[in-house]
C-alpha cells in the first residue's frame, strides 16, 4: 500500500483565537436555541395545563348553577363571572344541552345563539373524570379550545356542559413569551459570545507579546526574550531564549576563533615576508600564496558559521553612509560620490557581511579610480525582494575577456597596486552564500562598474 | 621626523623600527598597549605605527584615549582581523591609514610618509622651498635639480623644517622630532646641524628667528 506523501491540511487555516471563537460561539447558539424551545414548550404546556383547570372550574360552577324544571327543560342564569362571555363572537362561550335534545338548551350570551363545535367520543374519547377536552373551529370562524364533561341532572336527564376559550389569545401570549424570552436569550448569548472573546484575548496576550518580541529579536532591536511571562509559557521562552544565546555565542565562538587564527598566523608570515625580503624571491612568493590561503579559508570558516545564525536584518544606508565616510578619510584625495534612496533599505542579512562586501568593492575602485567613484543604492524595479549596489569608477576598467578572472582566488588583473587579490573572491563567496548575484560592466565615468544584487526585507 | 611603534611581536618590531630608521625616523618602541599609550601621550611623535592586537591594553582602546586626550598625531593600525568592521571600527576611533597584516614593509613605509605629509598639508611627497626640493620618498634634497649630499641627522632636520615650511620652530621642537627620548636636550648639536646644513645647501633658506627658533622660507 502506497502511503500518502503528505499529510493533508485543512484548506482554511484558522487562527487559535478563531478556533475558539468560532467554536464556542457555535455552542453557545446551540445552548441558546435549545434553552429557548423548552422554555417555550413549558410555557405553552404550562398555559394549557392552565386554561384546562379554569375550564374545568367553569364547567363545575355551570354544573352548580342549573338544574332541570319540572317540565324537564335546563333551568337556570349560570354567571360566570368575565365579560368575555357576555361579548358576542370573544370566543369565550359556554353551553348546556340535554344529550340527544339539542333544542333544550341554555347558552352564553357571546354565543349569539350559535351552538358549539362537537365531536362524536370516538374521535376525542372522556377521561376518569368523564371530561374531555379538543380543538376545533367554532362558529364567527373563531378557533376554539373546549372542554366538555356529561352529567346527570335528574333522573335519565343527562346534560352536556361545555366551555371554549379562544385559542387565539392562547397563540398570542405564546408568541409575546416567544419574543421576550428569545430578546433576552440572544441578549444573553451575544454576551457570552463577547465574554469569550475579551477572555481570549486577555488570556492569549502573552502569544502576542512573544510574537512581537521574536519578530524584534529577528529585527535586531532585542537580545532575548523578557522573563514576565506567564508560567504555562516560560519553559518555551526560557528554551527559546537559550537558544538564541546559544547561537550568538557560537556565531561569537568562531568569529573570535578565527581573527586569532589570522592574528596567530599573520604576524609571522608578515615577519617571514619581511625578512626575505632581500632574499629568495621565491620563499616571498611562497609566502603570499600561503597568506592567500589562509585569508580565504579563514573566509570560508566565517561564511559557514554564519549560514547558522538567526535571521539578521542590516540598514544598508546607515552601514554604506558608515563606508563612504571611511574611505573618504582614507583617501582625501579622491571623491567618492553616495546616491542612496530616501527610502531605507534592509538587508536581509548580517552587517558584517555586508560591509565585507562593500568595503572591498569600494576599496577596489578607490585603488584603481582616477579621481572618481561612485555608491548607487536602489531597490530592484522587477524584484521588490532585492537591493541593487552599483561601485563605479573613472579607472583603466577590467577588459571583457579578463572578467572572469577577477574573482578568482588570489587572481589579479594589477600588479602596480597593493593588495593580495582575495577582495573580489571574497565578495563573490559571500554574494552567492545570500544568493545574490555579482556582474561587471561599463561604467558611465569611464572604469568598472560592479553590480551587485542581495536579498531584501521589507521594513 | 620621529615615529613610535607599538607592536608586540618581537621580531615585527625590530623589523619595523629598522626600516624606519633606515628611511631616515627616529622611532620609538613599545611593546603592549599600556606603554605605547604612555608614550604617544607624553613624547611629540610625527606619526604613530599601533597594531590593533596588543597585551594589556587593545589597539583601539589605546588610539581611543588619545584622541580623547586631543593628541592627534597621525595614526597607522596594523592588523591581522582582516575584516571590514574591524577596520571601520578602528577609523571610527580615530586611526588616519590601516595596512593588514601579513605587509611589505616598503608599503608600511609608503603609508608613513603620506600620513605624515598630509598631516602637514603636503599633497606632494616632494616638497619645494625656492630652489631647495626635499624629496621625502627618496629622502634626499636636491638645490637647482642638483642632489646634495646630507647625512642622516642632516636629512631629518632637513625634512622636519621642510614638513613645516613657513612656520618657525623651535630649538626644543627639533630635538623633540628628530631624536629619540633619550637624547641630551641640553646639548648644542640642533645648532651644529643647522650651520652645516646652510653651508651644504648653499641658498638662504634657513632663518634663524631670535629667540623662538628657525624657519625655512624662501622669502623671508
Amino acid at each position: 500500500m502506497q502511503l500518502p506523501s503528505t499529510i493533508s491540511r485543512p484548506i482554511v487555516s484558522l487562527s487559535l483565537k478563531q478556533r475558539v471563537v468560532l467554536i464556542s460561539s457555535i455552542w453557545c447558539a446551540v445552548c441558546v436555541l435549545a434553552l429557548g424551545w423548552v422554555l417555550i414548550a413549558q410555557h405553552r404546556a404550562s398555559l394549557e395545563d392552565g386554561l384546562r383547570d379554569l375550564q374545568v372550574a367553569q364547567l363545575y360552577s355551570l354544573i352548580g348553577s342549573v338544574s332541570v324544571s319540572e317540565g324537564g327543560t335546563l333551568a337556570g342564569e349560570p354567571n360566570l363571572r368575565d365579560p368575555s362571555f357576555l361579548q358576542v363572537r370573544s370566543g369565550w362561550f359556554w353551553s348546556i344541552h340535554e344529550l340527544g335534545n339539542a333544542e333544550n338548551v341554555l347558552r352564553s350570551r357571546s354565543l349569539a345563539g350559535e351552538a358549539l363545535p362537537r365531536v362524536t367520543p370516538e374521535v376525542v374519547p372522556f377521561n376518569r373524570e368523564f371530561l374531555r377536552s379538543f380543538e376545533a373551529p367554532g362558529p364567527f370562524s373563531v378557533p376554539l379550545v373546549v372542554s366538555e364533561t356529561e352529567v346527570e341532572l335528574a333522573n335519565d336527564f343527562i346534560a352536556v356542559f361545555a366551555v371554549s376559550a379562544d385559542r387565539g389569545s392562547l397563540d398570542n401570549a405564546v408568541s409575546n413569551y416567544t419574543t421576550q424570552i428569545g430578546t433576552l436569550l440572544i441578549v444573553f448569548a451575544l454576551g457570552l459570545i463577547v465574554t469569550n472573546l475579551l477572555l481570549l484575548i486577555f488570556s492569549l496576550r502573552p502569544l502576542d507579546q512573544l510574537k512581537t518580541d521574536i519578530a524584534e529579536i529577528q529585527a535586531g532591536e532585542r537580545d532575548r526574550l523578557d522573563d514576565g511571562f506567564p508560567s504555562e509559557l516560560l519553559p518555551v521562552t526560557r528554551e527559546l531564549n537559550s537558544l538564541i544565546e546559544n547561537n550568538r555565542r557560537i556565531l561569537d565562538r568562531s568569529r573570535t576563533l578565527v581573527g586569532n587564527l589570522a592574528h596567530g598566523l599573520k604576524t609571522p608570515l608578515a615577519v617571514m615576508m619581511n625578512s626575505t625580503e632581500n632574499g629568495a624571491k621565491q620563499n616571498r612568493e611562497q609566502l603570499e600564496q600561503m597568506n592567500a590561503q589562509i585569508t580565504h579559508y579563514l573566509n570560508r570558516a566565517r561564511i559557514a558559521a554564519q549560514h547558522n545564525s538567526v535571521v539578521y536584518r542590516t540598514d544598508v544606508n546607515t552601514v554604506s553612509e558608515r563606508l563612504v565616510r571611511v574611505m573618504r578619510k582614507l583617501n582625501p584625495d579622491r571623491s567618492v560620490e553616495f546616491i542612496a534612496p530616501s527610502q531605507n533599505l534592509i538587508f536581509a542579512g548580517e552587517q558584517e557581511d555586508f560591509e565585507e562586501m562593500l568595503g572591498n568593492l569600494l576599496e577596489n575602485a578607490l585603488k584603481f579610480a582616477k579621481s572618481k567613484t561612485r555608491l548607487m543604492i536602489s531597490s530592484a524595479h522587477k524584484q521588490a525582494d532585492t537591493i541593487l549596489i552599483k561601485i563605479e569608477d573613472d579607472g583603466p576598467g577590467i577588459p571583457a575577456a579578463n572578467i572572469s578572472d577577477a574573482t578568482k582566488r588570489g587572481g589579479r588583473l594589477d600588479e602596480s597596486v597593493p593588495g593580495s587579490g582575495l577582495g573580489l573572491s571574497i565578495v563573490n563567496d559571500t554574494v552567492k552564500s545570500y544568493r545574490g548575484s555579482l556582474t561587471f560592466g561599463q561604467s558611465a565615468l569611464g572604469g568598472l562598474s560592479v553590480d551587485i544584487e542581495l536579498p531584501r526585507l521589507a521594513d | 621626523m620621529r615615529v613610535l611603534v607599538v607592536e608586540d611581536d618581537n621580531d615585527l618590531n625590530k623589523q619595523l623600527k629598522s626600516a624606519l630608521e633606515q628611511a631616515g625616523y627616529v622611532v620609538d618602541t613599545a611593546a603592549d598597549g599600556e606603554e605605547g599609550h604612555f608614550l604617544g601621550e607624553t613624547e611629540p611623535y610625527d606619526c604613530i605605527v599601533l597594531d590593533l592586537g596588543l597585551p594589556q591594553l587593545d589597539g583601539v582602546s589605546v588610539l581611543t584615549r588619545w584622541r580623547e586626550d586631543k593628541i592627534s598625531t597621525p595614526v597607522l593600525i596594523l592588523t591581522a582581523r582582516d575584516r571590514w568592521s574591524d577596520k571601520v571600527s578602528a577609523i571610527d576611533a580615530g586611526a588616519d591609514d590601516y595596512v593588514t597584516k601579513p605587509f611589505h614593509l616598503e608599503e608600511v613605509l609608503a603609508r608613513v610618509r603620506a600620513l605624515i605629509r598630509r598631516s602637514a598639508g603636503h599633497a606632494s611627497s616632494d616638497i619645494t622651498v625656492g630652489p631647495l626640493v626635499v624629496d621625502t620618498k627618496g629622502a634626499r634634497a636636491l638645490v637647482d635639480g642638483v642632489s646634495i649630499s646630507l647625512t642622516s641627522h642632516e636629512f631629518r632636520l632637513l625634512s622636519y623644517l621642510a614638513h613645516h615650511a613657513g612656520k618657525v620652530v623651535s630649538r626644543t621642537e627639533l630635538i623633540e622630532h628628530i631624536y629619540d627620548q633619550d637624547f641630551d636636550k641640553d646639548s648644542n648639536t640642533i645648532e651644529v646641524f643647522v650651520g652645516r646644513l646652510r653651508k651644504k645647501i648653499g641658498v638662504d633658506v634657513i632663518h634663524t628667528v631670535r629667540g623662538l627658533g628657525y624657519k625655512l622660507d624662501a622669502t623671508a
